[in-house]
């Protein structure tokens, strides 16, 4: 196996995606080709560091408040 | 008698959404406006933006909940219709035909991007507030068909599934955007953290 077709199984390997025989190859390549154990590496940590990109969580009130405020004129009275 | 409207599933809200019942709307949006503003937020970058894409969408909800045809598709559909409505944004900003191109992202096969193993950095430097810039610039420079699907993935935590019927896309074809945009990324940040070694020393 060489190391562009590691690139391309890289997802599904990550995954546990793909064949056990492919599974296999790409692992004993990876322990042999330095490169691409790299790649498998920062390619991983690249995907932590994204998930940890700042997410605001919560609308602050306020904007919840003004949501709702726009969506009750819209609304039909409660009977 | 009092109805537990917290305890309802999504497609009993929507159903009674659908015959006008106020509480279930409000349900509705205690239970998706984080995940509509962030989503809003993250694909235009601008607090602003995101509050307005959050009243559009739900605007939305209340005019078009007719529409959906099966219940059970409401957070899908509210996901389709975020993107939807962010894109417009991005149009509006024209900040979309900026990223629409192949950009900056793709060109830098030039600097060897695998031959320092930066990931045994020590945290404080993986996450630094610089490293963080650098990677953020890194997604907003992405393509806008493999930003969005990063966005919703490696940031917003939804599902394949979830995406691909959010932008109508095959579940292959989410893979495929989301592999190359990572790739991209991948490589801005070996570019930065090699940098950053050798100039610490570190890379030897």
């Amino acid at each position: 196996m060489n190391c562009k077709k590691i690139i391309a199984l890289l997802y599904d390997y990550m995954d546990e995606d793909l064949p056990p025989d492919l599974m296999e190859e790409v692992s004993s390549h990876l322990d042999k080709c330095k490169m691409c154990k790299t790649l498998f590496h920062t390619y991983s940590l690249t995907i932590r560091l994204t998930n940890k990109v700042e997410t605001l969580h919560n609308v602050p009130p306020e904007m919840i408040n003004r949501l709702k405020a726009l969506l009750h004129i819209k609304l039909k009275p409660d009977e | 008698m009092s109805i537990d409207y917290k305890g309802l599933k999504d497609a009993d809200l929507v159903t009674k959404i659908k015959q006008s019942d106020n509480k279930a709307m409000e349900e509705i949006v205690r239970r998706y406006s984080d995940k509509v503003y962030n989503l809003g937020f993250h694909l235009t970058r601008d607090k602003m933006a995101a509050e307005e894409i959050m009243q559009d969408v739900f605007l939305t909800v209340l005019s078009k909940i007719n529409t959906l045809r099966d219940n059970a598709f409401f957070s899908t559909w509210l996901y389709r219709v975020t993107t939807n409505t962010a894109y417009g944004f991005l149009r509006a900003l024209s900040k979309g035909e900026k990223t629409m191109d192949q950009g900056r992202s793709g060109n830098m096969e030039h600097e060897d991007t695998y031959a320092y193993d930066w990931s045994t950095l020590p945290e404080d430097i993986l996450l630094s507030d610089e490293s963080k810039t650098i990677l953020i610039n890194a997604i907003d420079e992405l393509p806008e068909s493999m930003r969005i699907v990063v966005i919703m993935k490696d940031i917003d935590g939804l599902k394949n599934e979830e995406i691909a019927d959010a932008l109508g896309l095959s579940v292959p074809a989410v893979k495929s955007r989301l592999h190359r945009g990572r790739l991209i990324l991948r490589q801005r940040l070996s570019i930065y953290f090699t940098r950053y070694a050798s100039s610490t020393g570190r890379t030897r």
